[in-house]
């Protein structure tokens, strides 16, 4: 599951939902403002495109890791410290895949996905 | 030909539009586009080396060559997450 949003997300909720029987381990990355000295966060998104930037990365992950489910949402507008961000969650059956996996789409999203960042001071 | 340029971040800045329409001739390429957006908006060259370019929603090469009603969009690396 994709989502792009200006609203803010439940962890908790997000994991509980995506739990399946079949599943040992889910792995979850949580980005959240940083305090460099900003008062504010402004994220700029090209929504189109980076939803299908994002669908893509959760296509090749699937492909190349044994993982059960994927969820990615990150939030876009204007953030304080300590906002939540981005959330990524890799169900499967067992942690090192899950573990690979969320590391892996970390790491491309913030190659590929138009998003940006501005620190507002 | 109309089409559809878009800018984000610091290529916004510089523009001060989220988008403009031009019209353009048959044949022409992207590269042609930022061409004539950079001699109405000279900061633009500082940002070429870094430019990202974007036509439909998907990454390409700055020599492809525009259709009608296309959407191109450029940018600086991206960096969310």
């Amino acid at each position: 599951m994709i989502k792009l949003t200006e609203e803010n997300f439940s962890i908790e909720n997000t994991i509980e939902k995506m739990k399946k029987s079949e599943d040992g381990a889910i792995v979850t990355f949580l980005g959240i403002v940083r305090d460099d000295n900003i008062k504010e966060l402004k994220i700029e998104c090209y929504l189109e495109m980076a939803e299908k930037e994002l669908e893509k990365l959760e296509k090749i992950a699937r492909k190349k890791f044994d993982v059960n489910d994927i969820v990615i949402i990150h939030r876009y507008g204007r953030l304080k410290i300590k906002d939540n961000i981005l959330l990524i969650s890799v169900s499967s059956a067992h942690r090192k895949t899950a573990f690979r996996a969320c590391e892996f789409l970390i790491d491309e999203i913030k190659k590929v996905v138009p998003i940006w960042k501005e620190e507002i001071r | 030909m109309k089409i559809t340029v878009k800018f984000f971040s610091e290529h916004r800045k510089v523009i001060g539009k989220e988008k403009i329409e031009m019209n353009i001739s048959r044949d022409t390429k992207i590269s042609d586009v930022l061409n004539i957006l950079t001699e109405e908006y000279p900061e633009l060259d500082k940002l070429r080396r870094s430019t990202l370019v974007s036509l439909n929603h998907e990454y390409t090469e700055m020599n492809k060559i525009l259709k009608e009603n296309d959407e191109l969009a450029f940018f600086p690396p991206v960096g969310g997450g």
